[in-house]
């Protein structure tokens, strides 16, 4: 009898039976998960001499210090600076996986007008004639959302150079003495997750008492000292509440409880909406452990004090406000927004024209003062990757709308030699940890060799006064990431071990 | 008989050909060996040039790992040949006179994913060399290095496999956290 196809079929049974008690389906399961590592597309990093190079993370206001690990020219991984001054070493999880954003499939990487491909001088040209078409009740205005930059300074010349131009940002001139605080209270404010800069908050996380007033059980709530809940909106009705227990009247039991431990741990701040009122009740401005008065903000206009339907043409960079406010101060017919940003999100979908901006890490730019710093900052954030050809740094477009031949490192070169010139404050050096006198480096060339290097500018600190008026809010609260990969990556970050 | 048994023997046939297969076959045809382009003398240097290990792989200042030296250090010393021996001639001649460096195949490539200090365990843990590398130190020729046909790393499985780490990661009570390896 010869081989019959039964025999073949008991033979590959056999055969496979076997093979699954042998290493090789799971040798090639990993070899081919190897291999799946340097299939075309995957990034891959060049091999090389490691090296440590410094920068200062622009994501958000926060202005953390950043070392990044270098193989040749490619980061290949990033984390805090040691010591630094504003993020005491920390990152938070955007931060420390920074160097794969430039693989995003999401960046944008080419100017739209109306959602259709354009080129970058058909943009600027239609943009300019926007601009020009503006109407005597109308305005054209940028919406910074990050005011005392050099990138600021450049809105501001551009718009003083048209009839209607307003500049528009929410300019806070006040920092937090988080240092000598003893208790917060905080109105919905996420205190524990994005505010200030959060290397800079979980350091001294056990010197103050954290009262957490919000509806939702949130994060920062379930870490907090004592959360309060309280009906959406009722965060004014509230603080009321607890100013009339400060004064030792008969108030709500919750409230009073809130005012006890306000009394019990002095100085405390309050921040979030509602707040104003009790800061100046808890004597909280221009005292240690307070809000401080720094030297950096120039006054602008509030974006929600411009009139309804009155903006024509709007620049914007990331979002800042939500869209409905924005919606409503432009005009019903013909108002164009220019979105010049990164990421084809938020203030992108609703624009007319996108104009890509280089992401962080991918040219040189600057971040100005720390939130919530008491004294002004200033770093520098240095290239470390190569910027696709076709995207541009919001203010060298605005330059260029200008028709302004001066180019945006020339202008931070400017402000480097501002500082130098005025002789104030100190650099803390990214490197070795070091602080210097301005005074007593050589000349603004050094000091712009050294912020290129990796280090921070810090103002000495301003006399204070506690007549000032306060505006202290939640709008430097970078909105928190919530996927499970994020928040893994937040508890390993060093965030929760310093 | 065998016909009785036919069905049953021929399965077991078949499983005894894919697990001689799969284990005797499957782990010599997985790699292929290359040889290293220059025969070095681990030996030879320790004990006529007195050279010692951190003379050649050296720690930075910063903590990085220098790795495998770069061809100026060869040629402080071999700028002319050392002897009259044919590989030296060979040597100077490929590499020395025309300043070109030597394409060593490393013998433990780790993953691009994977992040790897050796001053964390060498000047942290303590750990020797020879724990991981052997007794390449005393050795008088380098062995071939052994590739992965697949995906193209070299060195053995067992430097590759997560599995090492972590076991002597929690041996010795140090972090298992992702982000400890893979930044």
């Amino acid at each position: 009898m010869g081989f019959t196809r039964r025999d073949l079929l008991k033979f590959t049974g056999g055969a496979t039976v076997g093979l699954v008690l042998t290493p090789v389906p799971w040798g090639l399961l990993r070899d081919t998960a190897l291999l799946s590592e340097t299939w075309p597309g995957v990034p891959q990093p060049a091999r090389g001499e490691v090296r440590t190079r410094y920068t200062t993370c622009t994501l958000c206001p926060a202005a953390c210090g950043v070392r990044a690990r270098c193989v040749g020219e490619q980061p290949v991984s990033l984390a805090g600076v040691p010591e630094h001054p504003a993020s005491r070493g920390a990152l938070c999880a955007n931060g420390l996986v920074a160097h794969h954003l430039p693989f995003c499939s999401d960046r944008a990487t080419r100017p739209l007008a109306n959602g259709r491909a354009s080129t970058m001088e058909q943009a600027v040209a239609r943009i300019r004639t926007a601009v020009d078409a503006c109407g005597p009740d109308e305005s054209v205005a940028i919406l910074d959302p990050r005011p005392g930059r050099a990138a600021s300074l450049v809105y501001r010349r551009y718009l003083a150079g048209l009839a209607r131009g307003v500049y528009c940002a929410a300019s806070n001139p006040f920092g937090v003495d988080l240092e000598n605080t003893r208790a917060i209270v905080s109105f919905g404010v996420p205190v524990l997750d994005g505010w200030l800069s959060p290397g800079r908050v979980f350091a001294v996380r056990s010197h103050f008492a954290l009262i957490q007033v919000e509806p939702e059980y949130s994060r920062t709530a379930s870490l907090a000292d004592l959360w309060v809940p309280i009906v959406p909106g009722g965060e004014a009705a509230f603080a009321g509440a607890v100013e009339s227990g400060l004064r030792g009247e008969p108030t709500d039991p919750a409230a009073e409880r809130v005012a006890r431990m306000l009394l019990d741990h002095k100085p405390a701040i309050a921040i979030g909406p509602g707040a104003e009122k009790l800061n100046i009740s808890l004597g909280s401005v221009g005292k240690p452990g307070g809000f401080l008065r720094r030297r950096d903000v120039a006054p602008a206009t509030d974006f929600a004090d411009l009139p309804d339907r009155s903006v024509r043409v709007l620049f914007t960079e990331e979002a800042s406000l939500p869209w409905s406010v924005i919606e409503r101060k432009l005009v019903a017919r013909g108002a164009v927004v220019v979105a010049l940003t990164a990421w084809h999100d938020a203030y992108a979908s609703h624009a007319d024209y996108v104009i890509p901006a280089p992401l962080f890490l991918e040219s040189l730019d600057e971040a100005a003062t720390p939130a919530g710093s008491t004294v002004a900052g200033f770093s520098l954030s240095p290239a470390l990757v190569a910027a696709p050809q076709s995207v541009i740094a919001p203010p060298e477009f605005i330059l260029r709308l200008a028709g302004d031949s001066t180019t945006y490192p020339d202008i931070l070169k400017q402000r480097v030699a501002g500082l130098k010139k005025d002789g104030q404050g100190s650099v803390f050096t990214y490197a070795d940890a070091k602080s210097t006198r301005v005074r007593d480096i050589g000349s603004a060339d050094d000091l712009w060799k050294l912020l290129l290097a990796g280090a921070l500018w810090l103002d000495d600190p301003l006399p204070q006064s506690g007549s000032a008026p306060l505006r202290a809010d939640a709008s430097y609260a970078p909105a928190p990431h919530r996927s499970p990969l994020m928040s893994k990556l937040d508890q390993e970050s060093g965030l929760r071990r310093v | 008989m065998f016909e009785e048994h036919r069905g049953k023997i021929l399965f077991l046939a078949g499983m005894l050909a894919a697990l001689t297969a799969g284990w005797r076959v499957f782990p010599v045809a997985r790699y292929q060996n290359v040889a290293q382009p220059v025969n070095f003398s681990h030996k030879i240097h320790a004990d006529k040039a007195g050279a010692k290990c951190e003379d050649c792989h050296t720690l930075r200042d910063d903590g990085t790992f220098a790795g495998v030296p770069t061809l100026d250090k060869c040629s402080s010393c071999h700028a002319q040949p050392m002897g009259t021996s044919a590989r030296e001639k060979q040597f100077i001649d490929h590499y020395v006179t025309p300043n070109r460096e030597i394409p060593w195949q490393l013998y433990v490539r780790q993953p691009q994913n994977v992040y790897f200090s050796h001053a964390f365990h060498v000047k942290l843990a303590h750990l020797d060399c020879r724990q991981c590398h052997g007794p390449q130190g005393e050795s008088d020729t380098l062995p071939a290095a052994r590739i992965e046909r697949i995906s193209s790393y070299s060195g053995s499985p067992h430097f590759q496999d997560m599995d090492v780490c972590e076991n002597c990661h929690r041996q010795r009570g140090a972090t298992n956290s992702c982000l400890g390896c893979h930044k």
